[in-house]
């Protein structure tokens, strides 16, 4: 019995599916710098990833804060608790859990959809109509996503900032009875451009992950419904993964110094 | 009498997915101005003929000429140029839904005339009215129409932004033997009304027989007849007399999978 042939198979088939992988963003970058932009979908998309999804990321955020805030009281009650709570939430905010959690919030939202939508497009051939009516797929369908989570992803992120900040304020003051203005003091004083920035820098790139993991999913689904079921499921679980190896790379790079 | 004038021209084209060996030495002519039909059984490579003319498949070897311009393994500007002339039936309409019938239609004008918006409306409106589809149709969505009405919606589409080469792709698949004749007859106008080339692909000899100037027959990955439609029934081809038949006895072996 031939045990290689098996494992043969098995990385053949993954680097055929890294490959394709690479062809596909590869293509689909190329189409979202070059002209026709289809301005009109782009919006939309931009209305849908930024603004509805504001109440999900906004309730995601507001109670990380919080919980950051009670966690961190029971460990640094000895300490100066007031200074120390406020450093705790600005930072885990803001470098981690609010691009973190947005990510995947959205990845359960957004990327979902997109592979859903793309994917059932596909196995009714409305991939193929765009085709034979003079229009790229990777234009009209993937390019304009791709830009609207690459570009929306920072900005709910940042509102994600300010409310987990806040959630953390509201424990702080009203639970754990800090003075309001010592605790605003101190987050500001604190959190530096960098905290800020690395956060919104890997919003960018898990915008990237999520559309990217939708439309690369929903665009090869096939096999009917349970394909595009299937489609969505990999959508998910591919960006969620790749969100958190990224995110550990990314914090790997902008805070090597401080290691 | 000189040479008919050849609109598409495949040569020698072969695809296969995997194992499957699915176009094998493929020829086929489409003169310009015939309306030209490929019949043949479920699965036996009909629309992957007709994607690899359209580029949403590459075949793996052969020459395909639209006009003279070949499209086997060329880029996709190239193919953007040739299917600006095609317009295409999809078998289940393809429509897109997140549109309504009249935006599909007018999504066709726009891809690839000049015109603005509202122009692009006015003549989606008539080709939809050319189909039989009231303007109330128009404003509905995709899923709110029966079986019929999308394939007219989709017949719409695919002659909006006036084609010189029409595809359809089992026009008749799917509807009840009154509705497939209403839509022959309507594809029998639409064509004789643009003037267009049409290839159209189908497993219905009623179909066929109401559309063809022309027939052709593939088996086994090659044209195995074709002729003029009125000499189908003295065709001596006893895979052809099986075929439009439909009898089980005959050299047409089906492949039955587990
Ligand atoms: N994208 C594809 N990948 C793999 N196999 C395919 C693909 N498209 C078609 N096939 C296979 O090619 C054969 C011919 O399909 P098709 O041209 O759709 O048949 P039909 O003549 O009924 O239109 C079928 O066996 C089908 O399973
Ligand atoms: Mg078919």
């Amino acid at each position: 019995m031939n045990v290689f042939q098996p494992i043969g198979h098995v990385v053949f088939a993954f680097l055929a599916a890294v490959g394709r992988l690479a062809v596909f963003t590869g293509l689909a970058l190329s189409h979202a710098v070059r002209p026709p932009f289809y301005f009109r979908i782009i919006g939309r998309h931009m209305l849908e990833i930024g603004y509805f999804s504001l109440p999900v990321v906004g309730m995601t955020a507001i109670f990380a804060g919080m919980v950051i805030a009670l966690q961190s009281f029971t460990g640094f009650a000895r300490f100066n608790a007031e200074g120390a709570i406020a450093n705790v939430v600005a930072l885990s905010i803001t470098r981690e859990l609010a691009p973190v959690l947005t990510g995947l919030m959205v990845s359960g939202r957004i990327g979902a959809a997109i592979a859903a939508e793309i994917g059932t497009m596909r196995v009714t051939e409305q991939v193929d109509a765009l085709t034979t009516l003079s229009t790229n797929p990777f234009k009209y369908l993937v390019a304009p996503r791709l830009i609207a989570g690459l570009t929306m992803l920072p900005i709910l992120v940042f509102v994600a900032d300010i409310i987990g900040i806040l959630g953390g304020y509201i424990v702080g003051v009203y639970q754990l009875g800090f003075n309001p203005a010592n605790y605003l003091q101190n987050t500001y004083d604190f959190i530096e451009t960098l905290d800020v920035v690395s956060g919104l820098v890997k919003a960018g790139v898990f915008g990237f992950i999520v559309t990217l993991m939708g439309c690369y999913h929903g665009y090869y689904s096939k096999g009917g419904a349970q394909g595009v079921g299937q489609a969505t499921t990999n959508a998910v679980v591919s960006a969620s993964i790749l969100i958190l190896l990224f995110n550990y790379i990314l914090t790997g790079i902008f805070f090597a110094a401080d290691v | 009498m000189s040479e008919p004038q050849i609109k598409i021209r495949m040569r020698d084209v072969h695809k296969r997915f995997g194992a499957k060996v699915v176009l094998d030495g493929f020829d086929l002519d489409v003169r310009a101005g015939e309306s030209l039909v490929v019949i043949g059984g479920s699965g036996v490579g009909k629309s992957v003929m007709l994607k690899c003319i359209l580029g949403i498949l590459s075949p793996d070897s052969g020459s395909i000429t639209v006009d003279g311009i070949e499209v086997a393994g060329a880029g996709s500007t190239e193919h953007e140029a040739v299917n600006a002339k095609i317009g295409m039936l999809f078998q289940g309409a393809a429509l897109f839904d997140s549109m309504t019938v009249v935006e599909n239609v007018a999504f066709s004008v726009t891809a690839r005339h000049n015109v603005g918006r509202r122009a692009a409306r006015e003549i989606a409106l008539q080709k939809l009215a050319m189909v039989g589809l009231k303007p109330d149709v128009a404003e509905r969505y995709p899923s709110e129409l029966s079986g019929g009405m999308k394939k007219r919606a989709g017949l719409a589409r695919a002659i909006a932004a006036d084609p010189e080469i029409l595809f359809f792709d089992e026009p008749t698949t799917g509807l009840d033997p009154l509705m497939g004749d209403i839509i022959n007859d309507l594809i029998v106008h639409c064509v004789e009304e643009t003037g267009a080339t049409a290839l159209t692909i189908t497993h219905d000899m009623h179909s066929a027989r109401k559309i063809a100037d022309r027939i052709a027959m593939i088996y086994n990955g090659k044209i195995i007849w074709i002729g003029n439609v009125d000499e189908i029934d003295r065709a001596a081809d006893p895979y052809l007399d099986q075929f439009i038949h439909g009898r089980t006895e005959g050299p047409i072996k089906m492949a039955v999978r587990r």
